[in-house]
């Protein structure tokens, strides 16, 4: 585990003097983050000022949105509907996004540089090797993520709490999605990154290949805003399984693609 | 202090290949090639662009999976082990550094991963850099290092661990005289000398006659001759050139060079005082010539002798091997 960390340690302090990559690091997930809290303050900001309104967007919504609101007012159930049908799965994006940009860069920038091959005859093990690869864009991305998170909460909260007599941002469902979920979403979308750099020809192509990975994301927020609702208490437990396996399955295929094709020849 | 070898040179074979093909496509880079280094020697391998000397390298380094045949190191199979790893030190092609670290850094951490602490790493890094006129302290990104400079740094970076194995692709290229000088004794001289086994691939002739024990000169992934550069020029080469530069040179002095015994090919160029000449048996001709020069009053200012005849046998071979499928 040691060699694994000295690995990532030196990339990190390669991406810390990239300006670039540094520069989007930051600049992406603020903007992300400010682009919805902004949204959900002229959201609310109108229909506090419309409230005529209120009823007739209520009746237009899918009934599975107001799954589970009977208790609240017409103007909470408003309130909570944003954070509910958009906010998860964009923290989702997040993490996908930050460890596109490092992970894309990390065997396949490595072969472009000739850097890889003094890396491959070092005594480091292929398990040593990958994790210190998955660590790399795995921290960073894991730290971005639940900053933002903060910065959202702290955000958020300030428009949609006051409406309520406790607060109800962020909920449990909230909380153990980004405290569980993300890692475990982000550990499989870095692994699947990985496998791609190992075989990409170039960074380019790595680049490219990795956009596909955002389908699911996507495809995730379009079902969500359908009023198929995926993260909830009943689903929540089979996500986390369903992830577990699939990183530890993306690990084994990693050690595989080291051991066996992915960068000899 | 640096840890102790892993492992010692026993008595067999250090490296040895045994009957390996590997093919690009439809190239054929290594044809049936076998070869053996004895512990403590030094192997060249020498032969012109494509002819799979890197691609040799490459699989004794474990970075590239035989068609056919094995590789081994010190006995142990070429199947990148953590063991053979450890008493591998293999610098391939180009340097290959990470450009946003400094010189520190970037030996800093390939020392810890050749499991170096970081007091032996300090001392360890200070010694070869103080060997290979490297500044440990400069700030300076490696990014902005010139070549010679980013040889260096890749050569130091294979000594870290004190190897008993060495596989050496094109080491001294991009180095200027002094260091390619300083690197050899490094490597060549002192009292650690025996205790490394060195493959080096390598274009310059000369270079491979002044380190080598044995030479291989491979084409087309195969090895034509193999031995010690005297048997090679014994084999296949029928003299040496001979070059001297003289304080004035006179017509008559082709003649004197002529009468001294066999040799051949004599060709003056008065505007550099140059005297050339090739021949058969140059620890025999070349007293001869110079005490008749001297008799006749030339002033010798220098004698060469080009690729001791390597470069013949070289040629040779490798013309003779063109028409060969």
């Amino acid at each position: 585990m040691k060699k694994a960390w000295f690995i990532a340690m030196k990339e990190w302090r390669e991406i810390l003097r990239d300006f670039y990559v540094m520069g989007i690091l930051v600049f992406l997930p603020l903007t992300m983050v400010g682009t919805l809290v902004l949204l959900i303050h002229f959201y609310m900001t109108f229909f506090l000022q419309n409230l005529d309104k209120v009823q007739l967007m209520l009746s237009s919504m899918p009934s599975a949105y107001l799954k589970g609101l009977s208790g609240y007012s017409d103007i909470q159930k408003v309130a909570i509907l944003p954070i509910k049908i958009v906010g998860l799965p964009f923290f989702l994006l997040i993490p996908l996004l930050m460890s596109g940009i490092i992970t894309s860069d990390s065997f396949a920038g490595e072969r472009e540089r000739n850097t890889l091959e003094p890396l491959l005859t070092a005594p480091v093990t292929d398990r040593q090797l990958l994790l210190g690869k998955i660590l790399t864009p795995f921290v960073p991305a894991l730290v971005v993520t639940w900053a933002s998170f903060a910065l959202l909460t702290k955000g958020v909260s300030k428009l949609i709490n006051p409406h309520f007599l406790s607060p109800v941002f962020p909920d449990t469902i909230w909380i153990v999605s980004v405290a569980l979920v993300v890692p475990l979403f982000l550990a499989g979308a870095v692994l699947a990154e990985i496998l791609i750099s190992a075989r990409a020809s170039s960074v380019k192509a790595a680049s490219a290949l990795n956009m596909l990975l955002s389908f699911p994301v996507l495809g995730v927020m379009l079902m969500q805003s359908t009023g198929f609702v995926l993260f909830s208490a009943r689903t929540l437990p089979w996500m986390l399984l369903s992830l577990a396996a699939l990183d530890a399955a993306l690990f084994t295929a990693g050690l595989r693609v080291l051991r066996d094709k992915g960068l000899r020849g | 202090m640096l840890p102790p070898l892993p492992l010692l040179p026993g008595t067999g074979p250090m490296i040895r290949i045994e009957d390996v093909h590997k093919s690009f496509g439809t190239v054929k880079a290594l044809d049936g090639l076998s070869l053996e280094v004895p512990p403590g020697k030094v192997f060249g391998l020498i032969g012109p662009n494509g002819a799979g000397k890197t691609t040799t390298i490459r699989i004794l380094a474990g970075l590239l999976r035989p068609d056919e045949g094995r590789a081994f190191l010190n006995g142990l199979g070429q199947d990148r082990s953590i063991e053979t790893r450890r008493i591998l030190g293999a610098l391939i092609e180009q340097p290959g550094l990470y450009g946003k670290l400094t010189l520190q850094e970037y030996l800093t951490f390939f020392a810890r991963l050749y499991d170096l602490d970081r007091g032996q790493a300090r001392k360890r890094i200070q010694d070869l850099c103080e060997l290979l006129d490297l500044n440990v302290q400069t700030r300076e990104r490696l990014q902005g290092f010139s070549l010679g400079m980013k040889q260096k740094v890749a050569l130091a970076r294979i000594l870290l661990h004190d190897p008993p194995i060495l596989l050496l692709d094109e080491p001294t290229a991009g180095l200027d005289p002094l260091i390619t000088k300083k690197v050899r004794e490094h490597l060549l001289g002192g009292k650690d000398r025996k205790r490394k086994t060195i493959l080096i691939s390598t274009h310059n002739l000369d270079e491979a006659i002044r380190v080598c024990d044995e030479i291989a000169i491979i084409h087309k992934g195969r090895i034509l001759e193999k031995g010690s550069w005297e048997e090679l020029r014994e084999r296949h080469a029928s003299g040496c050139r001979v070059v001297m530069y003289l304080r004035e040179l006179r017509e008559d002095h082709a003649d004197l060079v002529k009468e001294s015994g066999a040799v051949s090919e004599i060709a003056l160029d008065p505007d550099r005082n140059r005297l050339a000449y090739t021949a058969a048996d140059v620890a025999e001709t070349n007293p001869l010539v110079i005490a008749r020069l001297a008799a006749a009053g030339a002033r010798i200012v220098s004698v060469e002798v080009e690729g001791a005849g390597l470069d013949q046998a070289y040629s040779r071979l490798i013309e003779g091997s063109e028409g060969t499928p």
